[in-house]
């Protein structure tokens, strides 16, 4: 699941933007995933669009 | 006795015996040399911190701490106790009872691990040799594949007043004053002057601190430190900043500091003269000439990120070596070195160190300092939060304090976090683990803290680098 792969403040912004965590590339120590990251895969996704 | 192990570690302090039980779990063959005879006249484990250092020093500072709220603070409470008296006999012998039990559970740890403890000194020579010299019996040259050396620290001597161990002492003397001293002078305001200054004032000494830096705990966040100042003061520890000690004279049974301030020569008469103006790395008799191993300019022997020395198969660990002369920093080293002799690729977190002065309230801290941060210019946000806010601290009667964040005002991370106040030691802990983890200050923010509890202050602090604290008026400042 999402929650041991990544804090609580990534998940949120996860949540919000409907991204999941499958589609994240994780930075963070054993491929964590951070709030950069997801911020990331946002703004990658919306340059797609 | 075999000459020949797969890993020698020389000393057997918590880098040493750590290191070298850690070996013994990854299947080496190891012995580890020790030559510490303790005050029962017993060789013994566990090095500075067990023996002379970290504990006993804890131990005195919780009984002196109970003793001064039997005092003062009990009454309070609705308690009352008659005439409270000290038994310093007992409160030192509860001490080393505490130690003994320690240092000889490292001995059965060892004995479990089948770590061989060979009781003397060992010195590095060439070819990964160690000359051992036993405290009983000759002198025999071991061989080992790999060598840690863990030979620790010892106190920093100064001219102006030399130790006596009875008037004049060092860190080690004023853990075992027979009594209580009327005045007791500290020289140096670090974590060990400040620590076993408390100890005693809350004896009942009369405690002068007399510290040659202008800065109160400079590698502190000032915040922080101005707090615990005056907290500290509040307690009687009189502490004197850019008191410079010039010299000392004897008389009868006290000691004449003089020292010189902004206000030019000044002398203090103390009954006990504490020293203790830091540490240096113990590397008398450790290396043979031809070691190899090099020493940088302070003195300490020279390693890697990785500890290793200069010589392939020589590591160097503790305070021997450069960083905070921390017992968890040098345990981290020695299973760090362990493992590395191992092949695997072990890392210490050198940036998520914590430190802690064990005062009351405790001071602790992990990461940068908002000064540091300031200084690298980049651009941060900070929020601190006192414990006055927090209901369990009100309900133990320890309000004094606060919790402080200092975060990247780009990326939210957590930079630092700095607390002064009950259980500092334990709630630091929460920002090593956040910072482990990359955190960033809103995902403190987002978590569930039990209530009531001291480390709501901790979410408060949290909450508050973004003007979001509740429990405290909180007015965004106009950018």
């Amino acid at each position: 699941s999402a929650s041991d792969q990544a804090g609580p403040a990534a998940r949120k912004l996860m949540t919000e933007h409907g991204v999941a965590a499958a589609q994240v590339t994780g930075t963070g120590k054993g491929g964590r995933i951070t709030k950069a990251d997801v911020e990331k895969t946002i703004s990658d996704k919306e340059e797609k669009r | 006795m075999a000459d020949k192990y797969d890993v020698i570690v020389i000393g057997g302090g918590p880098g040493g015996y750590v290191a070298a039980i850690r070996c013994a779990q990854l299947g080496f063959n190891t012995a580890c040399i020790e030559k510490r005879i303790n005050k029962q006249d017993e060789p013994a484990l566990g090095g500075t911190c067990l023996n002379v250092g970290c504990i006993p020093s804890k131990a005195l500072l919780d009984s002196s701490w109970k003793y001064h709220e039997a005092q003062s603070s009990l009454a309070d409470h609705g308690i009352k106790l008659g005439d409270v008296s000290l038994d310093l006999d007992t409160m030192h012998k509860r001490k080393d009872t505490i130690v003994r039990n320690l240092t000889g559970g490292i001995a059965q740890l060892f004995k479990a691990n089948k770590v061989t403890w060979l009781q003397g000194s060992g010195q590095l020579k060439s070819g990964k040799q160690v000359e051992f010299s036993a405290l009983e019996g000759d002198a025999q040259t071991l061989q080992a594949e790999h060598i840690i050396l863990a030979a620790g620290s010892v106190p920093v001597e100064i001219p102006p007043t030399p130790v006596d161990q009875k008037i004049i002492v060092d860190s080690t003397g004023a853990l075992d004053l027979p009594e209580v001293p009327k005045r007791l002078g500290v020289i140096g305001a670090g974590v060990i002057g400040l620590e076993l200054g408390s100890v005693w004032a809350r004896l009942g000494s009369e405690v002068v601190v007399l510290e040659a830096v202008d800065t109160f705990l400079p590698t502190v966040d000032q915040q922080i430190a101005k707090d615990a100042k005056k907290q500290f003061s509040k307690q009687g520890m009189d502490i004197r900043l850019g008191a410079r000690v010039t010299g000392s004279e004897m008389k009868k049974n006290q000691v004449v500091v003089n020292f010189t301030d902004k206000d030019g020569d000044q002398q203090e008469t103390f009954d006990r003269l504490i020293v203790a103006v830091g540490r240096r790395p113990y590397t008398e008799g450790l290396l043979s000439q031809d070691a190899g191993v090099s020493l940088d300019e302070r003195n300490f022997v020279y390693v890697d990120n990785q500890c290793r020395t200069d010589v392939p198969g020589v590591y160097a660990i503790g305070d021997l070596v450069r960083g905070p002369a921390l017992a968890h920093k040098a345990i981290e080293e020695g299973v760090m070195v362990a493992e590395v002799i191992a092949g695997e690729h072990t890392q210490v977190n050198y940036d998520a160190v914590p430190g802690v002065i064990y005062t009351h309230p405790e001071v602790a801290w992990v990461g940068k300092t908002e000064e540091e941060v300031k200084e690298s210019g980049d651009a941060y946000k900070t929020g601190a939060v006192p414990f006055a806010a927090n209901g369990r601290a009100m309900a133990a009667g320890e309000t004094g304090g606060m919790v402080k964040f200092v975060a990247d005002e780009k990326t939210d991370r957590i930079l630092g976090m700095h607390v002064v106040g009950p259980q500092a030691s334990e709630l630091i802990q929460q920002g090593v683990v956040a910072m482990e983890f990359g955190a960033t200050i809103e995902d403190l923010q987002l978590m569930v803290f039990g209530h009531p509890s001291l480390s709501e202050t901790v979410h408060e602090a949290a909450l508050a680098v973004d003007y979001k604290a509740i429990h405290v008026a909180q007015r965004r400042r106009k950018k």
